[in-house]
């Protein structure tokens, strides 16, 4: 009775957020015409669209461009990730602690920031990599306007991700394992190869797939480092559909079907994998993680992490100062890189002169407070529903709130700009219909990150309660909640980040009053002042910095609480 | 060959017959805009305007300002987005009852034409001051009218190009030049006509053979040539004048040939919720003051008969404006804009 | 304030087919410990999960103090909040974001009593284990078997009419373990509770139960006072997981009341009790405890001459391997030094008391451990 009407409210709320959108999508897709501008009644359902879409060589192009790019940058991306995620967590390496936090920065930097700061760096004409070679005299060139260039950006990026997947398993496995392996007569690298991958193979295979799909996703690298040589993949095909004139929405919508089935498939994979996850041995008990005693080859393994760190933070961050700071971005040789009269402060005085920079980065803030706190909210109440509750329906509201997740962004913003722009109200137009669809968005990586903390906290705390005479409402805000504050604050803290980095969905559903940072971004960079871009990239990083730190300090607070024993 | 585009010039130069010989003249100075109080103190009852458009952000904030330096009182509030996302933006809003824009502003004519509907009636109190061949609708106005010229990075080149038929030399060849694509909007599809239509028939085929380097759009074209991505392109003057301004290492000149000119359609939704303010900013915008900014301050040339200003380095009587034919403007595309993607091998 | 527990037929089935819980019938008297006794998997747990209410049954009745708080046939189910009833969780559950005494506190807090009543209770109830003086304590800085205390405390603070225990010394180290099992019944009946206890430990159940329940497969194999369990062990299941582990294999020759004369490996004859109704001729397996055997001369029936086939040395005890009955029997002498030498004879006495005789079963009836 009143878990019957929970389940209807939560289905009623995704409903809305996930499957009403979505098949306004799939509608597109079916058809020629734009459901809200041309009527329903005017529609002509037909598969014909998406043959046609199927059977263009140009998005067999991107598609194999997009898989080709996605794979080799998942490549590398494991490579690097599993690494780090080994000299972290099992070696004696010096500032492990240090290394870990630095190599999470990638996450938070938008895709196009990421690939701006590339291009300054790896154009092959003018790229300061390219400028410092020639002052070295080596006649070698680096091109990142290339697939190569596109695959070493994504890999460098979102190792992170294999990075925290496999550092957790690897800080969850039984040491005795390896012990036993070593007892029996293998040598460290054979152990780590025969025992210590494969037990955490369910964990590097999700990592895996997890990078596979948000790479599918991301349109800032490939537009920026793509674009010159002629690269297309399918998020910058779709985003060019939707700019070119006139706009071609259902091809596009067709297009970015292809892009959620091959995301579907991989989301799918990958919770096979994850349920498949029984043999990693992650035991109930806190275990010390082995940690191997490297002797002088620590400071290899130091120099290996400090050559990542250098690549993915260091160099990006020195191209966007230079840009940013530097009058014009021509560099005649490596001399007039050090000329001090090239620079100033002329880029941010143009960029604050704009009183649209700073309403977008009021909006973005606003935006990302009430995404947070919604979001936050709705995860919580899903993530527990499916977590600790009997409640009926709960499989398909989890597979509903996961759906998203192969919904690229770029495309979902058309999907709720058709699907929201007819209800009644002043809801269009809003700041909060931008927030409704972060809420949609990110709904998956919100879930994920609070029901981590909701299963480490024992059920019998809660039950405990429960015998003691409290309801459940009761038992949520004085046991659970205090429990979980530090997944909760992590969980919303992320979809902050996630909602201030977010273009694609921005785009179509920003209006005058509520342009965010992300879409003045790429006015900016569209608005072809690379210098101002960068200008506007620091000052993102800036408060994103800044805004990770207070989360950090709010989260540290609870974290001396700890979380209940597990038996 | 030669003959043949001879004469195909000369039709295009009386096509805008009037045009041409009106930019001839020498320009005389704007006389300051000098608005209705009626009109005035109603759009300072509203207070603000909501401003659509495809141009970019920096360059109509500068529009914003110099428009709030006479007019402090009307807040412009201002969405841009390319010119595809635009005209879904005005369709969808509109068909859902929500459109909110006072002003909508797009480059390609043909597009808002085909959105006529959704406009109210409107003309400027200078209306007639305006060129016949850049109106397409009476409710449809050429606020900002820019034109094509060419631009190379002194730094990179020792021997410039003079004329568009000097981007088909081999000696730019291998990515020297930066093209925008076809597909891009209105502003480029007025160049790739002209480039057809005026210069010669296989133009694109020989420009196409030197392997320019392709973008999106003409700002990161501009910049490009500024960062010495690519050493020449062809580029909105309005793009790059700025730059040089600024003291960038660029050369900017107007070839000979013609200089193919894109005028905008702007005009004032019916569902404008604040008709006066938008009234005051397009009567300012469309005065020979308004006009008088876009020239001298960000380089556009302008679609009224008798020209206030010619922007710097444009000498009429060495280019000559080209304004394409309405009619062909819409027919033609498709399925030149196709023939276009062939022939410089872009996907679509 | 006590009252009493009735469970009635209670049945238990999850989404997995097998019952978890199989007709299980039982009443706790009011102040009385009842242990549940039986491997991981028997069901115990998820009868007394049943019983606090965070199971639902499938079928059968569950009563406390008479009054009706799971009957899924007439669609009763108090939810666990209005039970009234204590729980002591295996992992204690003591709230780590709370103090000591807030955790005490926790239970009462919405009773709307006032200030003062509640400071005595939780004073009586922290007095009652022992923990006085860490009230104002972190719960985190608790070891884990005063966090156990609290974790009791908590319980019992509101009186409810039922305690339920669910392995609570199970996390503890052994030494803790002893202590706070002998603490516990002590402080149970103290406070007069009702008390129904679920563990996998024998000494365990022994010690705290005044009654203790057997259980094995979802079904209850035999409640009663721990010496009966000891004594008189239903079937052959509750003999081995009590500890019987010597199985001698034979057949019924006849039977004299309660006991009966069985002929087991080699032809040798003895008296063992017969519970079963079973005719001459049947199968049957004689389950002897280590201890019960004795070592010397005798009087009555079942002595037997056996060979010392080797010997397990404990320190104050030794195990002696025994050839008897064509099988190998252990036998445990209590005492220090070792009397007798691998390779000699000695006599032993069976007391016919301490061999039971029940229908031949299949390796599975026994107790794996």
């Amino acid at each position: 009775m009143v878990v019957w009407l929970w389940s209807a409210l939560l289905l009623a709320i995704l409903t809305f957020l996930v499957i009403y959108p979505t098949g306004m999508l799939l509608l597109g897709t079916l058809t020629d015409s734009n459901p809200v501008t041309d009527g329903y009644q005017n529609m002509h359902l037909s598969l014909g669209n998406f043959a046609t879409v199927l059977a263009n060589p140009n998005v067999h192009a991107a598609l194999g461009n997009s898989l080709l790019a996605c794979t080799g940058g998942t490549v590398v991306a494991v490579v690097i990730g599993l690494a780090f995620a080994w000299i972290v967590v099992r070696t004696n390496t010096p500032w492990k602690g240090f290394i870990a936090s630095a190599g999470m920065l990638p996450l938070f930097v938008p895709p196009l920031v990421a690939g701006v700061a590339w291009a300054i760096l790896g154009s092959p004409k003018t790229g300061l990599i390219n400028t410092m070679l020639a002052r070295m005299g080596i006649e070698a060139r680096v091109n990142l306007y290339s697939m190569a260039g596109i695959i070493f950006v994504f890999g460098m990026y979102y190792a992170p991700y294999v990075y925290m997947f496999t550092a957790a398993a690897l800080r969850n496995m039984d040491p005795s394992l390896e012990e036993a392996a070593e007892i029996s007569g293998a040598g460290p690298v054979r152990t780590l190869l025969t025992i210590t991958f494969p037990l955490i193979a369910p964990a590097i295979i999700s990592g895996m797939l997890l990078s596979f799909v948000v790479m599918l996703g991301i349109y800032g690298i490939p537009a920026v480092l793509g674009a010159p040589a002629d690269i297309p993949v399918l998020t910058t095909y779709i985003f060019a559909l939707t700019s070119w004139a006139p706009p071609r929405y259902s091809t596009a919508a067709a297009v970015a079907m292809i892009l959620m089935v091959v995301t579907g498939i991989l989301v799918v994979l990958q919770q096979k994998v994850l349920s498949g996850r029984s043999f990693t041995t992650v035991a109930g008990k806190a275990f010390r993680p082995r940690s191997l005693n490297l002797g002088p080859w620590r400071f290899l393994t130091l120099g290996l992490a400090f050559v990542y760190l250098i690549i993915v933070v260091v160099l990006p961050t020195l191209a966007l100062l230079v840009a940013a700071f530097r009058k014009f971005l021509f560099i005649r040789d490596f001399a007039s890189l050090f000329d001090g009269k090239q620079y100033g402060l002329m880029h941010f005085q143009r960029l604050f002169a704009n009183p649209a920079t700073v309403n977008s980065i009021i909006n973005t803030m606003k935006v990302g407070v009430i995404t947070a706190l919604i979001g936050g909210v709705l995860a919580f109440a899903i993530g527990y529903t499916v977590n600790r509750t009997q409640a009926p329906a709960r499989r398909a509201i989890d597979v509903i709130a996961t759906a998203p997740v192969a919904i690229p962004g770029l495309v979902i913003g058309v999907a709720y700009l058709w699907a929201w722009i007819g209800l009644p109200g002043g809801f269009y137009g809003t700041i909060w219909i931008l927030a409704l669809a972060f809420v949609a968005r990110f709904l998956p990586d919100t879930i994920k990150a609070l029901s981590t903390s909701l299963m480490q906290i024992h059920r019998e705390l809660e039950e405990a309660a429960w015998i003691c005479g409290r309801g459940v409402l009761s038992t949520i805000v004085t046991i659970m909640l205090p429990l979980a504050r530090p997944g909760v604050v992590a969980a919303m803290t992320l979809l902050f980040v996630l909602a201030i980095r977010e273009l694609g969905s921005s785009l179509f559903l920003y209006s005058s009053s509520t342009m965010v940072m992300a879409v003045q971004l790429l006015g900016y960079y569209e608005g072809g002042n690379i210098s101002v871009t960068a200008a506007f990239s620091l000052v993102q990083m800036v408060i994103l910095g800044a805004l990770i730190g207070v989360a950090h300090w709010l989260s540290r607070g609870a974290a001396d609480g700890g979380v209940g024993r597990s038996g | 060959m030669k003959r043949m585009l001879m004469s195909r010039r000369q039709v295009m130069a009386s096509a805008v017959g009037i045009g041409a010989a009106a930019i001839t003249r020498r320009s005389v100075a704007a006389q300051p805009f000098t608005p209705s109080a009626g009109l005035v103190e109603a759009a300072r009852k509203e207070g603000k305007m909501i401003y659509y458009t495809a141009s970019f952000t920096e360059v109509e904030q500068e529009v914003i300002n110099a428009f709030n330096k006479r007019f402090p009182f009307v807040r412009v509030e201002m969405v841009r987005a390319s010119g595809g996302q635009l005209i879904t933006r005005v369709k969808t809003e509109a068909a859902a009852g929500k459109l909110v824009a006072d002003v909508v502003d797009h480059s390609d004519r043909g597009l808002m034409k085909a959105l006529e509907h959704l406009f109210q009636d409107y003309a400027p109190p200078n209306a007639s001051d305006y060129l016949p061949s850049a109106l397409v609708s009476p409710r449809l106005w050429p606020r900002l009218t820019p034109g094509w010229s060419i631009a190379y990075n002194t730094e990179l080149v020792k021997n410039p190009p003079k004329t568009w038929m000097d981007l088909t030399k081999p000696e730019y060849a291998k990515g020297q030049i930066g093209q925008v694509i076809g597909p891009s909007g209105g502003t480029t599809w007025t160049r790739i006509m002209f480039e057809r239509q005026v210069l010669a028939e296989d133009y694109w085929k020989r420009q196409a053979a030197t392997k320019p380097a392709l973008y999106p759009s003409g700002a990161p074209l501009s910049d490009a040539l500024v960062r010495g991505e690519v050493s020449i392109a062809p580029l909105i003057y309005n793009a790059i004048l700025p730059k040089k301004r600024d003291g960038a290492p660029v050369e900017i000149f107007f070839p000979p040939e013609g200089v193919p000119i894109v005028p905008y359609a702007t005009g004032i939704p019916k569902t404008s919720a604040n008709p006066n303010a938008a009234r005051l900013f397009l009567d300012w915008s469309l005065s020979p003051e308004g006009q008088a900014f876009t020239i001298k301050d960000q380089g556009n040339l302008t679609s009224l008969k008798e020209p206030p200003f010619n922007p710097e380095g444009f000498d009429p009587k060495v280019a000559k404006v080209w304004v394409p034919d309405f009619k062909q403007f819409v027919e033609l595309h498709d399925k030149w804009l196709e023939e276009w993607n062939t022939v410089y091998g872009y996907r679509q | 304030m006590s009252a009493e527990l009735g469970v009635e037929h209670l049945r238990k089935v999850f989404a997995t087919g097998k019952p978890a819980v199989d007709d299980v019938s039982f009443t706790v008297q009011a102040g009385e410990i009842v242990v549940l006794l039986g491997p991981s998997g028997c069901g115990k747990t998820t009868t007394l999960r049943c019983v606090a209410g965070l199971e639902h049954p499938t079928a059968g009745a569950i009563r406390i103090g008479g009054e009706v708080i799971s009957a899924p046939e007439q669609g009763v189910l108090v939810p666990p909040r209005r039970r009234n009833i204590g729980m002591v969780f295996q992992s204690y559950a003591v709230w780590p974001h709370m103090t000591v005494r807030q955790n005490v506190a926790y239970p009462l807090r919405h009773r709307g009593m006032t200030r003062a009543e509640m400071d005595r209770k939780v004073a009586e109830a922290l007095e009652l284990v022992d923990l006085s003086s860490y009230a104002d304590r972190a719960v985190v800085s608790l070891s884990g078997g005063q966090m156990q205390r609290v974790a009791l405390a908590r319980s019992m603070v509101y009186q409810p009419r039922l305690l339920l225990l669910d392995e609570p010394l199970s996390n503890l180290d052994a030494q803790l373990r002893l202590r706070l099992r002998d603490d516990l019944r002590r402080i149970i009946k103290r406070a007069g509770l009702t008390a129904l206890y679920v563990t996998h430990d024998q000494t365990e159940a022994v010690v705290l139960g005044d009654r203790i329940g057997v259980m094995q497969n979802g079904k209850l194999l035999q409640m009663a006072p721990p010496d009966e369990v000891y004594n008189r062990p239903a079937d052959l299941f509750v003999a081995s997981f009590t500890g019987a582990s010597n199985f001698v294999a034979g057949r019924v020759v006849e039977r004299q009341g309660e006991f009966g004369t069985i002929e087991a490996g080699g032809g040798q004859r003895l008296t063992a009790w017969l519970p079963a109704a079973l005719a001459p001729g049947a199968a049957v397996t004689i389950a002897i405890r280590p201890e019960n055997i004795r070592f010397g001369h005798g009087d009555g029936a079942n002595r037997f001459a056996a060979e010392v086939l080797a010997q397990r040395y404990q320190g104050v005890q030794t195990i002696y391997e025994l050839g008897l009955f064509g099988a190998r029997i252990e036998a445990l002498e209590v005492g220090t030094t070792m009397r007798h030498e691998v390779g000699s004879r000695v006599d032993v006495v069976l007391p016919p008391d301490s061999c039971w005789a029940y229908e031949a079963g299949t390796a599975a009836d026994l107790a794996a451990d």
